[in-house]
C-alpha cells in the first residue's frame, strides 16, 4: 500500500510542475482543458413496416426503434487566444472497442454584453452504432427458404460521419459558463458489405444475397449545449464539472445495392434499393469533470 | 592475446548460430506427377442446411446430389511407401527444426469434359437417355465442411482443376447437384469424365429411390 501511494505521489509530483509550467507559459490567455465524461446516447428511428426489401435501419441496436448506449468520452480543448477554441474528443462504448471521434473549431466573433457573446463553430464527427440481426428480415419473410445459413449472431458496426456549421451563443460567468449552438450539417453512413446465404430445405437450391450500402450524404441539423461549473480555481489550474448535450436530427435512410445470385454466380440480379426516408435522431447526454490549466 | 580470443569466441558463436538455420529442412520439393485413374461416386444428402454423406440410396426429389472422387488410387505415393512403414519400425529419424513438408502433386492430364446422362425419366421434359449435364451444378468438397455460397457451373469446375497443385494425395472431390426436381420414383445417372489425354472414366450412380 505504501509502495502504491509512493508511486502515485511520484506521478503527481512529475505531472503537477508540468501543469504549472504550462500554465505559467499561458499567461496570454492560452488554456488547455482535459475532460472525462460518462453518459448515455439514444438513437431514435421509427420502425418501418416490413416491405419487399430490407431496411437496415429497422435493425438498429435494440430493434425497437430506440437504441441506447453508454458512452465514455475523453475531451481535449485548446484555447490559443480569446477568439479561437479547438476541441477534440474520443469516445468508446462499454465494450471499449467501438470508437468515436469529434473535432471542432470555434471562432468567437462578437461580445453582446460583458458575459454574453456569439460566434461560429464547425466540426467533424464520426460515431458508431450497431445493426443487429438484420438477417431476421430474410428469416421472417422468406419462409420457403432457410433464411440465413450463417447461425452466428449478426452484428454490423455502422459509422455515421457528419460535418456541421453552427452559430453559437456563449455565456461566461465567474464560475458558470455555457454555450448553445445549432446549425445545418451533412451526415452519411460509412458503407459496408454483408451477405446472406440461403438454401431451400429438402432441396439443392442455393441463393446468395450481397448487400453493399451507399455513401449518400443527407442534410441534418446539429445542435449542442455545454455547461461547465468551476468549483476550484487558482492562477495555475482550475477544476470543475462539465456537462454536454448534443443532438443530430434528420430525415434519413440507408440506400444500398442488392445482388442476388441463384444457383451459381452466373447472371446476378443487381438492384439499387432506396428505403423510405424517415426521422432519425441521435442524442448524447454526458457529464463529468474537467481540469483546465 | 585477449582480443584474439574474443574474436575467436565471436566467430564461434556466429558459426553456431549459422548451424541452426542450416538444420531447417526446406520445403522446396519438386512436384510429383500423377494420373487420375479412378472415379468413385458417393451419394450425398443435401436435404439439410449442409450436405453430408448419404449412406442410403434414397434422396429427396429436389436434392439429388453426388460426390465424385477422382484419384490416382492405387497410386504411387513415394513419401507414403512401404519403405516408410519399414523406416518407422526403427528409431525415428531426427531432423532438427524440420518442417512438415507437404508433397506437391500435379496431374499429368487435366479434366476437359463432364457428361451426365440420365437412365430414368426426370420429368415430362427430361427422359431416359437424355444428356442432362447442363442441369447439374457443382461445388468442390473440402476437408472440413462444404464450401459456402452458391454452386459453380461444371465448366468452372473443369477450368479450376486445370494445372491445380494437390498436396500429399492426388485426389480431387467435388459434388454435383441436380437443379430440377425429380418427378419419378427412381433415378440413376451415368457420369463420364474426359481427360486431356482422351481417357474417359465412366461410372454409374446407384439406383436412387426418390422421396416425394
Amino acid at each position: 500500500m505504501k509502495r502504491i501511494l509512493f508511486q502515485i505521489g511520484c506521478v503527481v509530483a512529475l505531472l503537477l510542475p508540468g501543469v504549472y509550467s504550462v500554465s505559467a507559459q499561458s499567461a496570454d490567455n492560452q488554456s488547455f482543458r482535459l475532460g472525462l465524461q460518462f453518459g448515455g446516447r439514444l438513437i431514435h428511428r421509427e420502425l418501418q413496416p416490413l416491405t419487399e426489401n430490407l431496411d437496415f435501419l429497422n435493425y438498429l441496436y435494440g430493434g425497437n426503434g430506440n437504441s441506447a448506449y453508454g458512452v465514455l468520452r475523453l475531451g481535449f480543448s485548446f484555447t490559443p487566444n480569446e477568439r479561437w477554441t479547438f476541441d477534440a474528443g474520443l469516445g468508446v462504448f462499454s465494450d471499449l472497442f467501438s470508437s468515436q471521434l469529434n473535432v471542432q473549431a470555434a471562432r468567437y466573433i462578437k461580445a453582446i454584453s460583458s458575459s454574453w457573446g456569439w460566434g461560429i463553430m464547425s466540426g467533424f464527427e464520426v460515431y458508431p452504432q450497431y445493426i443487429d440481426e438484420y438477417n431476421q428480415f430474410h428469416i421472417q419473410k422468406e419462409v420457403e427458404l432457410i433464411g440465413d445459413l450463417d447461425k452466428n449472431y449478426r452484428q454490423q458496426t455502422l459509422y455515421d460521419l457528419g460535418i456541421s456549421l453552427r452559430p453559437f451563443l456563449r455565456y461566461t460567468g465567474e464560475k458558470l459558463s455555457f454555450t448553445f449552438s445549432a446549425g445545418p450539417g451533412l451526415n452519411a453512413f460509412k458503407p459496408f458489405e454483408v451477405k446472406i446465404m440461403q438454401k431451400k430445405p429438402l432441396g439443392n437450391l442455393r441463393r446468395e444475397i450481397r448487400y453493399e450500402t451507399s455513401f449518400k450524404p443527407l442534410a441534418t441539423v446539429h445542435s449542442g449545449a455545454e455547461f461547465s461549473y468551476t468549483f476550484y480555481q487558482s492562477e495555475a489550474v482550475s477544476f470543475g464539472l462539465l456537462a454536454k448535450a448534443e443532438l443530430i436530427a434528420g430525415i434519413r435512410n440507408l440506400p444500398y445495392s442488392q445482388t442476388i445470385l441463384t444457383w451459381t454466380a452466373e447472371n446476378p440480379l443487381t438492384e439499387t434499393i432506396h428505403p423510405d426516408k424517415t426521422f432519425y435522431s441521435k442524442a448524447d447526454l454526458t457529464g463529468g469533470v474537467f481540469v483546465k490549466f | 592475446m585477449k582480443i584474439f580470443r574474443k574474436v575467436l569466441f565471436i566467430l564461434l558463436v556466429a558459426n553456431i548460430i549459422r548451424i541452426v538455420p542450416g538444420c531447417i529442412e526446406d520445403c522446396d520439393l519438386l512436384p510429383v506427377y500423377f494420373d487420375f485413374t479412378s472415379l468413385q461416386i458417393l451419394n450425398l444428402d443435401n436435404s439439410g442446411e449442409w450436405e453430408v454423406e448419404n449412406t442410403t440410396d434414397s434422396m429427396q426429389a429436389a436434392a439429388i446430389a453426388f460426390e465424385l472422387v477422382i484419384s490416382d488410387y492405387p497410386g504411387n505415393y513415394p513419401h507414403y511407401s512401404a519403405a516408410d512403414i519399414f523406416h518407422s519400425f526403427g528409431f525415428k529419424s531426427s531432423h532438427a527444426m524440420s518442417h512438415d513438408c507437404s508433397q506437391p502433386m500435379i496431374a499429368n492430364h487435366y479434366l476437359t469434359d463432364i457428361r451426365i446422362a440420365t437412365l430414368y425419366d426426370i420429368n415430362a421434359e427430361l427422359h431416359a437417355g437424355d444428356d442432362v449435364t447442363e442441369y447439374f451444378v457443382g461445388q468442390f468438397s473440402t476437408n472440413t465442411s462444404p464450401v459456402s455460397g452458391v454452386y459453380l457451373d461444371l465448366a468452372t469446375i473443369i477450368a479450376q482443376m486445370k494445372n491445380k497443385v494437390y498436396y500429399d494425395f492426388g485426389v480431387e472431390a467435388f459434388g454435383i447437384y441436380l437443379k430440377p426436381e425429380v418427378e419419378t420414383p427412381q433415378s440413376r445417372f451415368v457420369i463420364s469424365l474426359t481427360f486431356s489425354d482422351n481417357r474417359i472414366l465412366t461410372d454409374t450412380t446407384r439406383l436412387i429411390h426418390i422421396l416425394h
